[in-house]
This record gives C-alpha cells, sequence and structure tokens, in this order.
C-alpha cells in the first residue's frame, strides 16, 4: 500500500516539474542568441573586398532619439514597445564576389563616472534608495521578412558599456547570399529590402525596482567589412 | 621635359588615389540614442462612501457607540517610496464643524467637539513605522491597528485608536505626524535602514499578499473601520490625542473649559488620507 502509494507520489512529482517546466521555459531562457562581444569596436577587417564609403553604407529611417516616457502606474507595470522605432537599410552592391559584411549593435552609456552597467543618469527626480536601471533593462529584436538576423526576432540586451552583440555574423567561408540567416553578400535594400532592411523594437518594463529620473544610452549600429 | 614631368606627377597622383581606395574598406554607422523618462508617479485610490454617518438615536448607541467596518478601502500605487497617513480636519481645524442643534443649548453643553473622538482601525498593520517612539499610554504600535478597545476599557486606552488631528499646534493637515504619531504606512524621516520608514515602491496590483490566506492584502491595501463613542452623557471617553496623551480641550478642559457634555445636533468633519512621497 505504501509502494503504491510512493509510486503515485512519484508520478505526480514527474507530471508537476513536467508542467512546471512547461511554463517556466519561455521566459527563463536567455534572450541571446549569441556571445557578447566585449568590447565591441567598430573597425572593418582589413579587407577591400567591398567599395569603401559612402559607395556602401548604412542607412538610418526613423528618428535617432526614441524616448520611453513613464508617467502612469499602468505603463509602469507593463513596460512600454516601440515597434519599428529604428529601420536600418544596408547598401552593399559594389565590391567584388569575395565581398562581405557584418552589421553589429553596441551600447554606450558615456563612460565614466556612469557605472559600467547602468545607464547615464541625467536627472533624478528625487533621491531614491534604489540602483540605478540596469542597461540589460532595455531589450531589442531586430527582425526583417527573411529572417537574416543572426538572432531573429528575438528581445535581446546587452549589459556592460561598450558591449557588442552581431545582428549579421561574422563568419568565416564565402558570403552567404539569398534569403536565409546571416546573408553578407552583395547587395542593396534597394534590389533586395527583405534581406536588406533591419527593423528594430524597444521594450523597457520598468516594474518599481528603478528609482524615477531620466536617463540615456546610445545603441551604436555597425556596418563592417568582413575577411 | 616639362610635359614629362607633368605626366609623371599625375601618375603618381593617380597611383596615390588609387591606392588609397584599394585600400579603403567598408564601414559606416548609425547611432540611435535612447532616454528613459521615469516620472514619479504616486496614486491613492480609495473606495468609501462620500460621507460615512454616524447617528445616535438610542441609548444604546450612545453607550456602546457606533462602528463602520470597512467603511473606506485604500489603494496605493506608487513608483516612490512613500508613506501614507490620516488627518482629521475641519473649518477651524481643532473642533468638528457644528452644523446645527437641537434643542437650546445648554448653560454646560459644548459644541466644541475635538477632531480626535474619531477612531480608525487599519487592516493589515503598518509594519514599516521603524520610526516611531510611544508618547505612552496604549499607544504602542505607530498606527491604527488595534482593536478597538472594549467600551468598559475604552477610557483606560483613550488614543490608542484615535485619529491624528490638527487640533494640536493647528498645524496644516499636509503636516505629516511626528515620530510619536500614527501613520498607516511608513513613518517620520525618510531613514532607508530597517526596519524602516517607508514603503517601497510598488502597487496593489502587483503586490503579494502579506498575511497568509487573505489575498489582496498587502502593504498597499488597507481596509479602514471608523468608530465614535459618545458615551453618556455624552463626553466621549475615548478623547486623547493619537499619542494617547491627554487632549487639552478635552470637555472641560481648554475651548470646553467649564462644560460637562456636549450638546445634540449635526456634527461633521473630513478625514483625508494623504499619499506623500518619502525619499
Amino acid at each position: 500500500m505504501l509502494r503504491v502509494y510512493l509510486i503515485k507520489k512519484f508520478k505526480a512529482s514527474i507530471l508537476t516539474v513536467l508542467v512546471f517546466v512547461f511554463y517556466i521555459t519561455p521566459f527563463s531562457l536567455r534572450a541571446q542568441c549569441d556571445s557578447y562581444v566585449t568590447p565591441y569596436i567598430c573597425t572593418g577587417s582589413g579587407s577591400t573586398n567591398c567599395a569603401a564609403y559612402p559607395t556602401n553604407a548604412l542607412l538610418l529611417e526613423g528618428a535617432s532619439n526614441q524616448t520611453l516616457t513613464f508617467d502612469n502606474i499602468t505603463s509602469y507595470n507593463s513596460g512600454m514597445t516601440l515597434t519599428g522605432a529604428t529601420v536600418l537599410h544596408v547598401k552593399v552592391n559594389t565590391g567584388t564576389a569575395a565581398c562581405k559584411w557584418s552589421l553589429a549593435v553596441m551600447v554606450s552609456n558615456g563612460g565614466a563616472p556612469t557605472n559600467p552597467a547602468t545607464w547615464q543618469q541625467l536627472t533624478a527626480y528625487g533621491a531614491s534608495p534604489l540602483p540605478l536601471p540596469q542597461i540589460s533593462s532595455l531589450k531589442f529584436r531586430v527582425y526583417n521578412s527573411c529572417n537574416t538576423p543572426n538572432c531573429p526576432d528575438t528581445w535581446q540586451d546587452l549589459t556592460i558599456n561598450g558591449q557588442g552583440l552581431y545582428i549579421i555574423k561574422d563568419i568565416a567561408g564565402l558570403p552567404i547570399s539569398g534569403c536565409q540567416s546571416n546573408v553578407d553578400a552583395l547587395g542593396s535594400y534597394l534590389t533586395d529590402y527583405n534581406a536588406y532592411t533591419f527593423t528594430i523594437d524597444y521594450m523597457i518594463t520598468p516594474g518599481f525596482s528603478m528609482p524615477p529620473g531620466s536617463y540615456q544610452l546610445s545603441l551604436q549600429f555597425c556596418l563592417v567589412e568582413d575577411d | 621635359m616639362k610635359t614629362k614631368i607633368y605626366a609623371a606627377a599625375a601618375l603618381g597622383l593617380g597611383l596615390l588615389m588609387f591606392g588609397n581606395t584599394a585600400k579603403a574598406q567598408i564601414q559606416d554607422e548609425q547611432n540611435v540614442t535612447v532616454t528613459l523618462d521615469m516620472q514619479p508617479v504616486l496614486q491613492l485610490f480609495m473606495t468609501t462612501s462620500n460621507q460615512v454617518n454616524f447617528t445616535f438615536n438610542t441609548i444604546e448607541s450612545y453607550m456602546g457607540g457606533e462602528i463602520q467596518y470597512g467603511a473606506t478601502i485604500l489603494k496605493v500605487s506608487s513608483s516612490v517610496n512613500w508613506d501614507l497617513y490620516a488627518v482629521g480636519t475641519s473649518t477651524g481645524g481643532i473642533y468638528w464643524d457644528n452644523q446645527i442643534i437641537y434643542g437650546a443649548l445648554g448653560a454646560n453643553a459644548s459644541t466644541n467637539i475635538p477632531l480626535d473622538v474619531l477612531e480608525l482601525h487599519q487592516y493589515p498593520n503598518n509594519n514599516t513605522n521603524g520610526s516611531f517612539v510611544t508618547a505612552g499610554g496604549s499607544c504602542t504600535t505607530g498606527d491604527y491597528s488595534l482593536p478597538f478597545a472594549p467600551v468598559a476599557t475604552a477610557a483606560a486606552n483613550a488614543g490608542q485608536n484615535n485619529i491624528f488631528a490638527t487640533s494640536f499646534g493647528s498645524l496644516s493637515p499636509y503636516t505629516s505626524p511626528g515620530i510619536n504619531d500614527k501613520y498607516i504606512a511608513g513613518g517620520f524621516g525618510t531613514s532607508t535602514g530597517a526596519p524602516g520608514t517607508q514603503n517601497i515602491g510598488g502597487s496593489y496590483l502587483t503586490a503579494s499578499s502579506i498575511v497568509a490566506n487573505s489575498p489582496g492584502t498587502s502593504n498597499y491595501y488597507y481596509v479602514i473601520d471608523y468608530r465614535i463613542l459618545p458615551g453618556l452623557p455624552v463626553v466621549f471617553p475615548t478623547d486623547a490625542t493619537d499619542q494617547c496623551t491627554a487632549d487639552i480641550n478635552a470637555i472641560g478642559l481648554g475651548g470646553n473649559a467649564g462644560k460637562t457634555y456636549y450638546q445634540p445636533g449635526v456634527y461633521t468633519m473630513d478625514v483625508k488620507y494623504v499619499l506623500l512621497q518619502d525619499q
């Protein structure tokens, strides 16, 4: 009787764990699909298979200043998303067949005296004892119709000043073309919009763990040539 | 000869330019500045009737008093650290406003009923008034969490539930209570050390329960009961300050010197619930 009881309990335990995992997994996965690049320096590889700027260029569509304002409890609780706030157009259509490129994003908080892991504080509203907002509180996701980003349509974040993440990764071998992950061959948003255009959303959910104030971060999007 | 020199110079310049172009590489960047503007938000939601009426029309009601259970529910959402207190006010700031008296004013009767005869009871208790210092008497907690004392012992426990009022010192209702006064949540000062004198930012919408098996109870959600105990004769035996000290305007004292009871009539006062930033 006891044995049956234990077996039943054991089954129940397994069931509980499975249910728990089912619900928790989507939220506990690390956002990044790839490793951070620290520090990320926006310089090319030294190859000269692609024509230089401004023949090939990265173009920004949308405001270069994005503001997320939290002025009611609902916004603090639910967070705020700026959908399609930034659109990047890549134009790399001049060069040899070996021309490859990569696209990365780097975060900057202005450096010292700001803590490397926090936003740069512009103004404090009051004297809160709460710690300054972490850089990682800013989530962003990059996507396009071709799913070419290295980590497409996934909320990611950066954690330290100067840290970077690849949107289009530096991949060894021949350049990739077509409509697939990490396309980095010759091409342009003018002739292949879906693969050479990147839309970026931003999201912050402050909750009540950050001190009220005005803060700033800069995201630097870099287009560089690969080997 | 001069032509050859020009040609050589042009060739050299061309080679130099070509060489530069050949060594150049694609490199371009765009910057987006993200500004995060988190503004202070304090919201106090109050569920109550516009007027809480106490009608004393039987001997039992005079002697036993009347209690309005759960007459007010307070719900807090704040993005900053905060305190919450109640303060009794009136036109004069010391006594209830007398709207009308019933019958002729007796020679020993007074219409100056002190504001602090109103008693409050809160649930749950204030667990962040770390700066509270008792001024004596039965004021052992810096809040209104003690149950209303039974009538038989009400006078001995006068003050333990009495509302903080402006009657002593003629303070503005927006002058926050001191270290001996009652707060519904938080306390005097801005110290963040344990046990703390303020509640941290949060919301009743998301705060977890602090009382087992009582969903909805949190540091951001309070239920307020009211009691008035006139006594017979009407002297309000629980009349005292919220610090459990004697009310200088109690019957026979101060503005009520020479009086022995309060005149029947209609009296009104306001209770302000003040949510303030504390950081």
